[in-house]
């Protein structure tokens, strides 16, 4: 072997490893960028040229700088991560809902209802009495006005989902643009023999955020290019990115494409919780209250419209209530500017209270699917309350595996300097090792050389 | 006999450095891909084979002053001038069988020192690079650390 091979071979070594540790000092340089995935140069030996007698070595190069991540542990993080997003969004948006219920509380419509059942009670012990029949309208409209608001607030709810879902489709159109953008840099190495690793990076984390969001699915073609789709409908890969916008479809909010009008099966992901809350939860909660407000209206007033009222030409058919639609209970106005009408007489006779008895009676009886009226509205209130706690298990449970895996990713792909450090004194160890070794091999081949 | 002896530990020799230039060569391998332990192995086994060199030498330099006694040379130490008049000597006193085997052998020998010595240069020069890697790299993470590397307390 020349001279000159030996310094080729040390010219070729010293620019590989020059460029391993470029690698090191880039891995270090991201130790605490969460989205940077560890770097590892691949060396291999060079082809060996062959001579007559000898099969010579010719050095070392630089195959390619590989990421050192775990797929599967990144396919799993972004399944766990899209049912992590929707049970927790799902948690915080039905525990607004069970906020403005304030149940258990004076201010509940629990309390209400039986402060308004119990004042007609009062009422039949000592019909006559104007200011016990202003109890009962005081405790209606106190009743109404709750109702008023809770259906008010379940439609600011609804409204503020909306906007937010509006939002997030936003952004995930940005991600999609985002991701298209990364695909086609990426693509644009596919000549080159190293891999854009820190393109690749970028593009995952955009890809990790669009999981949080909605269901997705990923996959790669050999040239690293990655192929979104949502909810099985394609969005994005390395030619074009798809958009997509906020629809309200048969009273559901969902999310359709540009260019199909179905709407999208969602299943995972925030956008999933905000559809599924504005869809399927706040309608059900207030139709659950209608129902509840109908049935009073309508046994309240059968049994208003039987009796008699109190004033100078006695009265019947008077309705207590006119009408309860879309969360508004209205009390007769006629009996709020005069009380003397409220019908508690069941025959016109002074002093007698039996319609109001009925009425506060009402409570009692399981008027409304086999249950009481405050039965019915305990169960709706501990439905809401039941789901936003299962939610909130679900999510915890997600957490923990989100936090898992993310911890086998971080032990997988993150930079650990004082590990970096600890293998490359075990390396300093072992090449000194090796360098005392040749110079004792040299030494006594040098002896034997000599004496041969 | 003696002669035979001789030729016998000049096999023996060529087949510890036949090991030698195959643990050499491995260990290139070793230190081109970063592999720490096949090279803390081969250390180990370069080690094995360097030993067993150094007490084969010693054995052929003691059968070289038997031989040389027996046959009237009165060498004292095996040196350059000693060995030279050594073979001339034995080259007179032994059949051309016996003379060319052990000729066969010690150019065998030569060739294999040669083969050994180049890879070894080869290592030498990966093992001084590989040096000046690690001393770039413990100053880059020295610098990274921007902290003393055993007081860790915050």
């Amino acid at each position: 072997m020349g001279i000159s091979r030996v310094f080729d071979i040390s010219r070729r070594s010293l620019a590989t490893y020059q460029k391993a540790i470029d690698i090191s000092s880039h891995n270090i340089a991201n130790a605490s960028n969460p989205n940077y995935t560890r770097q590892r140069a691949r060396i291999s030996t060079e082809i060996p040229e062959k001579t007559a007698q000898f099969i010579w070595g010719t050095g070392v190069k630089l195959d390619n700088i590989d990421r050192v991540k775990d797929g599967l542990i990144e396919a799993q993080l972004i399944n766990n991560s899209q049912s992590y997003s929707r049970h927790n969004k799902e948690s915080i948006l039905l525990g607004q809902v069970e906020q403005l219920f304030s149940e258990p509380s004076n201010l509940g419509i629990s309390n209400l209802l039986t402060n308004f059942m119990n004042s007609w009670n009062e009422l039949s012990v000592t019909p006559n009495s104007v200011s016990l029949r202003n109890n009962v309208i005081f405790n209606a409209q106190n009743l109404a006005d709750k109702v008023k608001n809770v259906n008010t607030d379940l439609g600011t709810i609804k409204y503020d989902v909306f906007h937010e879902f509006k939002e997030q489709t936003d952004r995930v159109n940005t991600l999609l643009s985002e991701i298209n953008e990364f695909n086609k840099q990426i693509f644009s190495f596919k000549a080159s023999t190293s891999s854009p690793n820190d393109l690749l990076d970028e593009r995952d984390a955009l890809i990790n955020e669009l999981s949080g969001m909605v269901n997705i699915k990923v996959n790669y073609d050999q040239n690293n290019m990655a192929s979104v789709s949502i909810g099985g409908v394609f969005a994005v890969d390395g030619s074009f990115a798809n958009t997509f916008e906020a629809q309200v479809v048969n009273n559901k909010l969902t999310l359709v494409s540009a260019n199909n009008p179905n709407p999208i099966d969602l299943s995972g992901g925030e956008l999933y919780s905000l559809s599924d809350v504005y869809s399927n939860k706040i309608s059900e909660y207030q139709s659950g209250i209608d129902s509840i407000f109908n049935k009073l209206v309508e046994k309240v007033n059968a049994l208003h419209e039987s009796g008699y009222s109190l004033n100078d030409s006695t009265q019947t058919g008077i309705k207590f209530f006119t009408s309860y639609s879309g969360g508004e209970l209205e009390i007769n106005s006629s009996i709020i500017s005069d009380p003397t009408l409220i019908s508690v007489s069941s025959d016109g006779t002074s002093g007698n209270g039996e319609i109001a008895r009925q009425i506060s009676e009402i409570s009692n009886e399981s008027v409304l699917n086999g249950q009481t009226l405050l039965e019915n509205y305990a169960s709706l209130v501990s439905k809401i309350g039941n789901e936003k706690l299962t939610n909130e298990k679900l999510a915890e449970a997600n957490k923990m595996v989100v936090d898992n895996l993310e911890m086998q990713k971080a032990s997988i792909s993150s930079v650990s300097i004082d590990e970096e450090m600890t293998e490359i004194i075990k390396f300093q160890r072992s090449f000194d090792a090796s360098a005392k070794l040749i110079q004792i091999a040299n030494n006594m081949l040098e002896q034997i050389m000599g004496l041969i | 006999m003696n002669k035979v002896k001789l030729i016998k530990i000049l096999e023996e020799q060529k087949r510890n450095l036949v090991e030698l230039v195959e643990v050499s060569s491995r260990k290139q391998k070793a230190i081109v891909v970063n592999n720490r332990l096949a090279l803390e192995e081969l250390n180990h086994k370069e080690e094995i084979v360097l030993n067993k060199l150094e007490r084969k030498e010693v054995e052929r330099i003691n059968q070289i002053l038997i031989l040389s006694n027996e046959t009237g040379l009165d060498i004292q130490e095996v040196n350059v001038k000693t060995i030279k008049d050594f073979y001339r000597v034995l080259r007179a006193n032994s059949s051309t069988e016996v003379y060319e085997q052990i000729e066969s052998l010690r150019d065998e020998t030569k060739k294999l020192i040669t083969e050994a010595g180049m890879i070894n240069k080869q290592n030498n020069l990966l093992v001084n690079q590989a040096g000046s890697l690690i001393k770039q790299m413990v100053s880059v993470l020295f610098k990274s650390q921007n902290k003393p590397l055993l007081d860790r307390k915050a």
